[in-house]
Order: structure tokens, then sequence, then C-alpha cells
């Protein structure tokens, strides 16, 4: 049966169905638009390097899920990429640090291409010979970022913040941890993590839902033996891993990023912290706030200055991000308009103009094909209701951001820095 | 010109301002400081934090702008959205306030006898020069600045858009101010509005204001393609560094077909099942990402690879085999059909997307006629094995560059 969710603040409907197997589909046709977005995510991301089969625990290379996302592209015969030219399409995947998406977009063929796109991730086909292929590929992947400065001060601040949690790690691995990944480790992690009831779709666009009803139910059928697994427990404790992490490379200025440690949260907390805490740093922080008005008058901070909420599954933490020569300046001053804010609390004013800046944001989501769809799948992969960040904008108030306030522990806090050779 | 798609399944409207202007008569860091004055602060707002505060306002309406080269002329974009007015929770008319809130950045600055706020230029120079040297944080983009230097020496495309260091340390507030009223007096100006609006009321505000400005000498384009060098040259540079960036020029100076040579480019290295793909990064395992797209107002193909430093010559003579292989062999059918299929796709998905087919139109600015994505894709469609072969053939390499890391 399919369910359908609707709101009313953007009118949109979106439809729920439960194929026999397990896999949930959620789908939002999109009257009169030419293309269509199909995603297929796997609850399986870089987090999830151990896991319990029963009473064994199962210890995988850092890099497993990036790796099995490049692999599950080829089948015995033709790789997806080929299958997806036939039909026009463009499609592509990535790994995240808790799951792994598959997605295709196009203008025409939408049944076939979701036929092609079922189909390469429900049959894996892993040889020595095709693993040993993709190594140097990812390889090459991986020495790509080493040279992102962006992409070294963020994972150099996760792995300041969280102690315990992988997500610490890198997504990709390293050449060193890649190494070990065999067939057996990819046939492990998909009978593990790819069980139908462990994924789930979401469509967006020039679609017909009962088309896709009928594809899901014919190409999700169980083909094969799934094994219960339970990931492991990250067991993070309430303290930053480290309160400073440096490294030198070839940089304009140096570039920093800055996290504020919070407990995690899950479900509807999830996405309501994650807006009030959006909210709150845009106020104190944001384009408009006097701090970053000081910041770029004095020169301490220039244009390339945001601040927003990262989170996923076991962690949460407030970040801001920029290019500075006095970073941990920086650093002490939100600590300190933390401090002031507590005592003097932001004027409900402003509160109203950027809760009702959020809220044209989120409405922004639903504009085209691609983002109504990620939009679908976010919200899916955070077990919560399509409208539920939406729902929970125009329900905000002031009294609570006050308390999500005074919650924060500015001195909970980690500094990544990029400087300058 | 005032140009307009309205279209009932957007949730928002969107305007973009493009003015193109010559790249040689007005400095380019003075210009490109111009542009950040345009959503730095104005009469209305004249600081940066009062701007913001009305964009908030406006539910988180966007104002951007950005100074780039455009077929040897110089485009400086500035846009903006933000949703519908049937979306506003108390009635506001957003996309007046936007258009008005535009024209109040573009034509009214914070400027005083001549010459724009000292204190705004100081910060935003600054900010400039910064923009200037953080090309190198982005490898890939450094190879590509670094190479353009030798890809088109002596052509506009010889330097970034914003100009160099140098250029923007020499910025004053009167210098940046004759630039942008440099700008709008001589620029081909052409707005476009693209969202479920019909734009009446914008349209009738975008008039209205800019038939006060001064204009004269208005620029007209004077499109040349990039010279083909008589021998290839072959440059390297170092940096610290672990992977390597190859970038391959190849020109074409008597390209006349554009939608062989779109095609031709795709299978070359412009998709998932492109030659360069499937033979040097899935047969070799020599690189993650292995491409090409070709710029038709230059005539130059561009084809890049982050490789292994040791294996940067097997890279580069891979990549020519594949393009000589289609020279001297010429395409499949079937890899044509692919290519065909996938551009068609991209035109088909143009019209869903308000910064698609705004970008569709503009890019357009320079022919003799604009044509629809429809008429392209029956142009497309029309292309045979033969057509490709022949656009490969009309290109030469012209120049090869080598990022690597220091020894």
């Amino acid at each position: 049966m399919i369910e359908k969710i609707y709101n009313d603040i953007i009118k949109e409907t979106c439809l729920k169905y439960v194929c026999s197997c397990g896999t949930e589909v959620y789908m939002l046709p999109m009257k009169g638009w030419n293309t269509a977005v199909a995603q297929f995510t796997a609850r399986f991301g870089s987090q999830d390097n151990a896991f319990s089969v029963g009473e064994r625990l199962v210890e995988i290379p850092d890099g497993t899920a990036h790796y099995l996302e490049h692999k599950l592209f080829e089948s015995e015969e033709k790789d997806a990429f080929s299958l997806f030219a036939q039909t026009g399409a463009s499609c592509n995947a990535g790994t995240s640090f808790d799951y792994t998406q598959y997605y295709f977009s196009c203008a025409d063929n939408f049944k076939k291409n979701l036929e092609i796109l079922l189909g390469f991730v429900s049959e894996p086909y892993f040889t020595e010979e095709n693993v040993e292929k993709e190594r140097g590929i990812i390889g090459q992947e991986i020495t790509m970022y080493r040279d992102n400065p962006s992409w070294r001060v963020f994972t150099n601040l996760l792995e300041s913040v969280y102690s315990k949690n992988p997500v610490r790690l890198d997504i990709a691995g390293t050449v060193e941890s890649i190494a070990k990944i065999t067939p057996q480790t990819l046939y492990d992690c998909y009978n593990a993590f790819y069980s139908p009831s462990n994924m789930f779709l979401c469509a967006a666009g020039n679609i017909d839902p009962d088309e896709i009803v009928e594809v899901c139910e014919r190409k999700l059928k169980k083909a094969r033996t799934f094994v219960a697994a339970k990931t492991a427990d990250f067991d993070e404790p309430y303290e930053v891993n480290k309160k400073i992490t440096r490294l030198s490379m070839p940089v304009a200025k140096p570039i920093f990023e800055i996290g504020f440690k919070r407990p995690a949260v899950y479900k509807e907390q999830e996405i309501s912290d994650y807006i009030y805490y959006n909210i709150l740093l845009d106020m104190i922080f944001g384009a408009s706030s006097e701090f970053y008005e000081k910041m770029r008058v004095n020169g301490i901070l220039n244009d390339e200055w945001s601040v927003s909420v990262f989170n996923g599954r076991g962690h949460f933490f407030l970040v801001a991000r920029g290019e500075s020569e006095e970073p941990e300046k920086i650093l002490e001053s939100m600590k300190e308009t933390f401090r002031h804010y507590k005592n003097n609390p932001p004027q409900k004013e402003l509160f109203e103009r950027v809760k009702k800046a959020t809220y044209g944001s989120l409405v922004k989501e639903f504009v085209n094909v691609r983002s109504v769809c990620n939009t679908l799948s976010e919200a899916v992969l955070s077990r919560v209701s399509p409208f539920c960040a939406i729902e929970l904008t125009a329900a905000a108030d002031y009294q609570t951001l006050l308390e999500k306030l005074s919650d924060i522990d500015e001195e909970n806090a980690s500094i990544s820095i990029i400087d300058t050779l | 010109m005032f140009s307009k798609i309205t279209d009932p399944r957007y949730k928002q409207n969107r305007f973009f301002i493009s003015l193109f202007t010559d790249i040689s008569q007005i400095p380019r860091s003075d210009a490109a400081l111009a542009a950040y004055e345009f959503t730095e602060c104005c009469e209305r707002y004249p600081e940066y934090k009062q701007l913001s505060s009305a964009l908030l306002d406006l539910y988180d309406a966007s104002l951007s702008s950005q100074t780039a080269l455009f077929g040897g002329a110089r485009r400086t974009d500035i846009w903006a959205d933000t949703i519908d007015d049937r979306y506003a929770l108390n009635g506001e008319k957003l996309e007046r306030e936007l258009a008005t809130l535009m024209c109040d950045c573009i034509l009214r600055p914070r400027a005083n006898d001549g010459m724009f706020d000292e204190k705004t230029v100081e910060m935003l120079r600054a900010q400039l020069i910064d923009n200037i040297d953080s090309v190198i944080n982005d490898k890939a983009v450094y190879a590509a600045e670094r190479a353009a230097k030798t890809a088109f020496v002596g052509e506009a495309a010889e330097l970034p858009a914003s100009g160099t260091r140098e250029n923007a340390e020499k910025i004053t507030a009167k210098s940046a101010f004759d630039a942008y009223r440099e700008i709008l007096r001589t620029a081909r100006i052409e707005i476009f509005a693209v969202g479920c609006s019909d734009f009446s009321e914008s349209e009738k505000i975008f008039a209205e204001e800019f038939s006060r400005l001064d204009r004269g000498d208005i620029y007209s384009f004077n499109l040349k393609p990039s010279a083909l060098k008589d021998k290839p040259k072959y440059v390297e540079d170092e940096l610290d560094m672990q992977q390597a960036i190859l970038r391959m020029y190849f020109k074409a100076p008597d390209m006349d077909d554009r939608p062989a040579n779109a095609l031709f480019s795709n299978i070359l290295g412009g998709m998932t099942t492109s030659r360069f793909f499937e033979d040097i990064r899935e047969k070799r395992s020599l690189c993650y990402y292995c491409g090409c797209h070709s710029d038709r107002f230059s005539k130059t193909l561009f084809c890049s690879a982050g490789i292994e430093p040791a294996n940067a010559e097997l890279t580069k003579e891979a990549m020519l085999v594949e393009l000589n292989d289609i020279c001297e062999n010429g395409v499949s059918q079937d890899e044509l059909e692919r290519a065909k299929l996938e551009v068609l796709n991209t035109l088909t998905s143009i019209y869903d997307s308000s910064f698609g087919i705004s970008n569709w139109y503009l890019s357009q600015i320079l022919d003799e006629k604009f044509i629809s994505p429809e008429e392209y894709a029956e142009q497309i469609k029309a292309v045979s094995p033969e057509r490709v072969r022949e656009a490969a053939r009309k290109y030469a390499l012209d120049t090869v560059y080598l990022l690597k890391n220091k020894e």
C-alpha cells in the first residue's frame, strides 16, 4: 500500500511504499518536470569498520565501504556506466561516513534506468582481478584528496573532535589500509549491509509511482542470503579528543576549522537540534552578525567564513571554517561570544528574522528535482518524515533556542589548522 | 536587454545581470573589485551587515557577483534569487523587493566625490588579494592558471579575470570607482529573469533604473579563436604535493562544426564511457580522473588528469593515442549514439534548472542567432561518425603542462 505524506507549507505530497523485501521507497512526483532522479542508499559508510555477526566481531580495513562502492559498478558482463550510457542517463555514487549512495538522473527511460540501478547494486561481482585493478584508481583518489587542504583541514578536525567514533578516519582509507581489502572483505560487507531492509530508495521528478513499485518488487527480491549484522557502538566520550591539530601545506593563508562537540542525538531530536543550532550560529556568527562584522573590518577574517552543523550517526558538532592569520584568536573570540550571549541573550527579533530565512532556504530545497531527492534521502537516513525539517522550522520558538544556547559547552572545542609552508 | 522565462513549476524567482566589457580597456583587478562592491554595500545599506540583514528579511535571498572571461571579453555577473511571493509568510512582495535591492547595489554604490568608500576598498582589496593568492589551495585550478600563461600567451585568457596580486595591490578607491563607472557606461547589459512570476513589475523597475545610466561606446564582441603555436610547448612546474597534474591543450582555430566538436570531446573524455575513462582509468588504472572538454569560443580542447608523477609520460602518450585513433579510425556508431544520448539528456534537463536555462541563452550572446535546446538537439542528432572524425582532425597539440611534486 502506498502511504501519502502531505505538507501544507510547500503543498507537496511524498509517497511512501515498503516493498515486500523490506526496502522503503519514497517518491515525490513533480508534474511537468522533464527529468527524474533516483537515489538508492545503503546504511553503510566509512564509520562501519567493525560489526558483529552473532557473537563474532568482524573488523574490516578502513576505506572498505568506499571500495565496495567502486566495485559495485562492475558486473560479470558490463559495468554500470556502460549500461547507463545506453539510456543516456548520468549516474554516479558516493560514500559518506554513515551511508553509501548510488544514483542516476535522466530525462528519458526512467524505468529502464531504475532497473539498471537496482540490478547492479543487487548483483555484486568481485574477483581477485577486478578488485586488484581498482586499487590503483582508488590510490590516486586518496592521493588527490591528500593534496586538498580543504579536505585535510576537515578530516583533521574530525580526528581532533572524536577519539573513538570512526568518523575520525578518512572515508577512502589510506593506501596502506586498502591494500588489505580482498574480494571476501567486500562480500562480507555486502552480505552484512546491503540487505533490502538496510537500504532505501528515493525518487523525485518525472516519475510514475506505480511503475517504481512494480520495478522494486521485481528487482529487489531476496536473491541471496544476508547475515544479521550489528554495527559497533562507538562509545564516544563527551570530551574532544585533542584541542588542536596543525599541518603545513602549500596554502596562501592559514585555513582552519573549529568544532564545538555535542553529544549525538537521533531522529527528530537530531533534526530539531540541527535546525536550532544552525539558526543560532547564523544569528551570532553569520554574515549579518556583529562578530563577523568586527572580524572582517579588523582584517582577521575574509569572505571564506562559514558556520554550520555537522551531524550524522553518532556525531554532532557545530563547525566554523575560514582563512586567517590568527585562527586561535578566532576560537577564543567564538568562546567569548557564546559566553556573552548566554548572559545577554540575542534579541527575539533577530531570531524571527533568521528563522524566516531558514524557512526560505528550506523552501528552496524544493525548487529542482535533484535537491528534492536529496532532501528525501537525508530525511530517510535520519529516520524522520520527509518534511520534518520544514515543519520543525515553522514551529521553532525563541525560548527553546535560548535553552540550546545555554546547553553549549564552548570549552569542549577543537581547532584544526593548515599553516602555510 | 531584458529577457524572461516564466515557468509555474519553479518555486523561486531569480535575476541574472551580465555586464560584458572589454578586458583590455578596464584594469582587471579594479573591475574585479568593483564586482565585489555590488554585493558588499550600497547607499541604502552602507554596511555589509545591513545588506546581509536585508537579504535575510527576503527569506534568505542570495546575492552574488563574479568576474570571468567570456570569449575574450570580461563578463561581470550579478545574480540573486529568493522564494516566490506565494510562499512568503506575511504577504511580502519579495520579487519586487529583490529587483529593487539589486538596482540599489548596482546603481547606487556607497561612494562620494568620485570614489568608493576608502575603508571598504581597503578591506575588499585585501579580500581580492587573498582570493588571487588562494588559487594555490586548489591544485587543479592552480595548474590550469599556470598552464594558461603558456597556452594563451598574449591573449585575454593568459591571465585570470581578477588580474594579478601586483595589479590588485595598486587599487585605490578612485581607480576602482573609475572601473565601476566605465563598466556601467560601456557594458553590453543583459538582464535575465527566470521563475514562476510574469516579472512585469520587475521589468519596469529594471527598465526605469537602467535607463538613467550615462551610456556610450557600448562594447561589441570581437571573437577570435586562440592562436595555435607553430610547435607545441612543454612546461613543468613544481609544488610540494603528492599527485601530479597533467594538462594538455589542443587547438582547432578553424573549427566550424559545433555539434560534431561537442560529441567528439564527449567521446574522447567527456563521459564515463569515454576513451579516456575506459582506457586510461579503467583498463590501465593510471588515474582517478582523466577527462576533457572543449571551449567553442577559443576553439580549444582542454585535457587533464591527476596522476602518479612517474606515470606522466605514459598518460600523455595514452591521451595522444586516443586522440590519434579517432583522427585515423574514427568513432564507432555505438559510441557516437552513447555520446548523443548523453548530450540530449543534458539538453532536456536544461529546462529543469533556472541556472541552466539562463546560462543556455547567455552563452549564445556571441552567436549570430539564438537557438533553443530543441533546435540544438536536432543538430546533434544529425551528426555522423565522419563529422566527428573531421572535428578531431582539426585539432593540433599546442601546450603540454605538468605540475608535479618537488624532487
